[in-house]
């Protein structure tokens, strides 16, 4: 294991990749490669989707090289041109909506003075992770592909927030927001499906 | 404001992952809260649960990943 691969600001790292030196290459590649893949799995493409999203998403960074300046981390850039290339893919662009319907539909579990009126129901834990397994997949789909990535790069890349906020291009709010919908857009999908706790 | 937040509140804070961000004296609201709502309680362990479950179903996702062949064409590049 190599440790420190293209810290911010690291101008070695930069210029090794600027003259596309062969080992500095394979490095970033091993390095981050299957974690691409894996995101652009969870994000949602089919296997060979994927693949060519990963490979596409070297490839852009290769050509844009001369451009990364190095004031974030390499990891957050790449991650970055995964971003646009799943909401290209999926056809997503410009349909970042202020508006969504499971606020209406979490707004109406709770009364006026905030309380549940319609309770997560209390059941096993063992169950409910066994029936959040069998459902999660068709879940997952109903989600819109922005808020997906964002739960993604939350849970199963386990990014801090200053760095998904970096790859999504968003404010800590808009964050918050699209964690907040997805969450409950899955746990009200789940909860549809007879998954109760 | 020290005071005990709402089911909704809670529920926001939770779901968003914004709780970190918050005042001492609002984890804290949040925290009692949790204690005696066991439907919060249960909320974000549903949260949790579902966190997980999703970090499962992808942790071998990518380790397929064709490395030789990207190097491959990125040499060509």
């Amino acid at each position: 294991m190599f440790v420190s691969i293209a810290a911010p600001h690291d101008v070695a790292f930069l210029t090794s990749i600027r003259c596309r030196d062969p080992e500095t290459l394979e490095r970033l590649v091993r390095e981050y490669l299957p974690q691409i893949v894996r995101a652009a799995r969870a994000a949602g493409l089919a296997p060979h989707e994927a693949d060519d999203a990963a490979q596409s998403t070297f490839i852009t960074f290769l050509e844009k090289a001369e451009t990364f300046e190095g004031r974030s981390h390499v990891r957050t850039w790449l991650f970055g041109i995964l971003f646009r290339k799943v909401m290209e893919m999926r056809r997503a662009i410009g349909r970042d909506r202020e508006t969504d319907e499971i606020d209406d539909v979490v707004e109406s579990r709770f009364n006026a003075n905030g309380s549940w009126i319609r309770p997560p129901q209390a059941a096993d834990a063992e169950l409910y992770a066994r029936q959040v397994r069998e459902g999660i997949d068709d879940c997952l789909e109903t989600a819109p592909p922005k808020q997906r990535m964002a739960f993604v790069l939350r849970e199963v890349e386990g990014m801090t927030t200053a760095e998904i906020c970096k790859i999504l291009e968003v404010t800590d709010t808009n964050f918050g927001v699209l964690l907040y919908r997805v969450r409950n857009r899955l746990r009200e999908c789940l909860e549809a499906k007879g998954v109760r706790r | 404001m020290i005071g005990m937040p709402a089911c909704k509140d809670v529920a926001q804070l939770v779901a968003s992952d914004e709780l970190t961000r918050q005042p001492w004296h609002k984890r804290l609201g949040v925290a009692m809260h949790l204690l005696m709502c066991r439907h919060c309680r249960a909320y974000a362990e549903q949260m949790r649960a579902i966190g997980r479950s999703v970090r499962d179903l992808y942790s071998n996702s990518g380790a397929e990943a064709r490395v030789d062949e990207l190097l491959e064409i990125l040499k060509r590049k």
